[in-house]
């Protein structure tokens, strides 16, 4: 499976990198990084490529070489590292008992049948007891 | 029997009737929100009656007795004789350790608890901004994801978090109703309860009845909020979105939990959904007052089992230094003798003797 096991909030560079890297579709190399970012933030080229080589090492990136430079893209998908960062957040959060509970806990499939049928047979039930 | 293995045998006994009463725990959830505030009070009532245990022994050899006699305007004597404690200063010194430990962990588990609400309010910060936006219509932040969940998360801005999966995935009344189910536990301040039986349970996750008891009032709150949300939505639509979260499959790259976990979740959901059904006989009204006496009782029982032998002591008429002499030592000190002698009435000489006036 690509991208990391263990999930944590990128830190405000990282995210933004992230974020631009997921928006262009497409593997892209340190200085177009470099550039897309200068609106917002002018960062020199190493700062840059010094925390994409981290993001590559931690598994976010994968690249590949073009020329003398690498080319990188995501390795997860936005929504994929969505759905991870949210249930890291509603998993640490059970154990320690924290503010955050779903509103229904994950089931595996076995489970689900038999919750369909607890189902089914509680709605005839209360079915039954209504016509009394 | 002293007043420290007074409360140690409340607190064993009420420890093992905790685990007890968790195994036939029906009737809870015939008043889920009652039942809940009567396990945090068990559970930190045993919390309570070591903490008091431990100081009570370690009283009448520390600067305790002194700030107490100070507080009553009591005899100092009379509040030594009275938490005196066979077995001298290891005792004492192991009741003060037994104290210090939980107020150091509940301390901590405080410290923890603060951090965690920072760290997961950061972490909801940053999923909101990769991925979410908020929506006056439903009043809730839609994150964009495929996999179905919805939770809340309480703090200075309650918010309600869906995913757009769980929107896909739901009709508008089930969606009402789970909206309604997760403002319930938000209007009900739920996460108070939860951080409570969370500190007793880091305080002394050894005994079982405060490790589970996290475990348990969230399961009962679950059932309050489900309560509170089938006032105004059908109850059968609240059990079918139930059923159709908890079945849409694992998420895309959730850490699979352990299987003892999700069977847990399974019967839990399950008894939700039985619960939303066929609802049972709420509790009757006595019934209520009783448990909720129960709770007070649960409160106020080690603090007053702890302070009783101070409050005779501050009833009786202070030893006259003349008449008769205490012998107790400070923990630091051996070997190890605590005894008192009074007068009964008036006598002649002292029987024992160590200082003159």
């Amino acid at each position: 499976m690509a991208g990391p096991v263990r999930v944590r909030p990128f830190g405000e560079l990282e995210a933004a990198i992230m974020e631009l890297l997921w928006d262009a579709g497409a593997s892209l190399l340190v200085r177009d990084v470099v550039s897309g970012l200068r609106p917002q933030r002018s960062l020199a080229y190493t700062t840059v490529m010094t925390v994409m080589d981290t993001l590559h090492r931690k598994r976010w990136l994968i690249r590949e070489r073009d020329g003398r430079a690498w080319r990188y893209a995501p390795a997860v998908s936005r929504q994929a590292y969505t759905a991870q960062l949210m249930n890291d957040a509603l998993a640490t959060s059970t154990d320690r008992a924290g503010a955050l509970a779903r509103f229904a806990e994950q089931i595996d499939s076995d489970d689900a049948e038999t919750l369909a049928r607890a189902l089914h047979e509680a709605l005839a039930q209360r079915r039954n007891a209504g016509r009394q | 029997m002293t007043v420290g293995a007074a409360l140690l045998v409340y607190a064993v006994v009420l420890g093992a009737l905790g685990p007890l009463a968790y195994r036939h725990d029906g009737w809870l959830a015939r008043a889920p929100r009652l039942g809940a505030t009567l396990l945090l009070a068990a559970g930190w009532s045993v919390l309570t009656a070591l903490f008091l245990a431990g100081l009570t022994v370690a009283l009448p050899g520390t600067a305790l007795a002194s700030g107490l006699s100070h507080v009553l305007g009591a005899c100092i004597v009379r509040l030594r004789a009275a938490y005196v404690t066979p077995g001298g200063a290891a005792v004492a010194g192991a009741g003060l350790t037994l104290s210090g430990a939980i107020a150091l962990r509940v301390a901590w588990a405080c410290v923890q608890l603060v951090r965690d609400r920072r760290t997961e309010r950061r972490r909801q910060r940053t999923l909101i901004t990769l991925c979410g936006k908020h929506t006056a219509e439903l009043d809730a932040v839609i994150l964009d994801t495929p996999q179905p969940a919805a939770y809340c998360l309480a703090g200075r801005e309650n918010t309600v978090f869906l995913t757009s999966g769980t929107i896909r995935l739901l009709t508008r009344p089930q969606l009402a109703a789970v909206l309604a189910h997760e403002q319930a536990h938000l209007g009900a301040r739920h996460h108070r309860l939860l951080a409570a039986a969370a500190l007793a349970a880091h305080a002394i996750p050894e005994l079982p009845i405060l490790r589970e008891l996290p475990r348990r009032i969230r399961r009962l709150l679950e059932m309050h909020a489900d309560d509170l949300a089938a006032r105004t939505h059908d109850p059968e639509t609240l059990a079918t979105a139930l059923v159709a979260v908890a079945t849409a499959g694992p998420g895309l790259a959730s850490p699979s939990a352990p299987s003892a976990a999700l069977a847990a979740a399974g019967s839990d959901t399950t008894e939700r959904i039985r619960r939303l059904l066929l609802p049972p006989v709420t509790l009757s009204p006595r019934c209520r007052r009783t448990v909720r006496a129960g709770v007070a009782a649960l409160g106020l029982i080690p603090l007053l089992v702890a302070l009783t032998p101070a409050a005779v002591a501050a009833n009786q008429p202070p030893v006259k230094r003349s008449q008769a002499v205490t012998v107790v030592h400070p923990i630091t000190s051996t070997p190890p003798v605590a005894g008192i002698i009074l007068p009964k009435g008036p006598i002649a000489q002292p029987t024992r003797t160590l200082e003159s006036r």
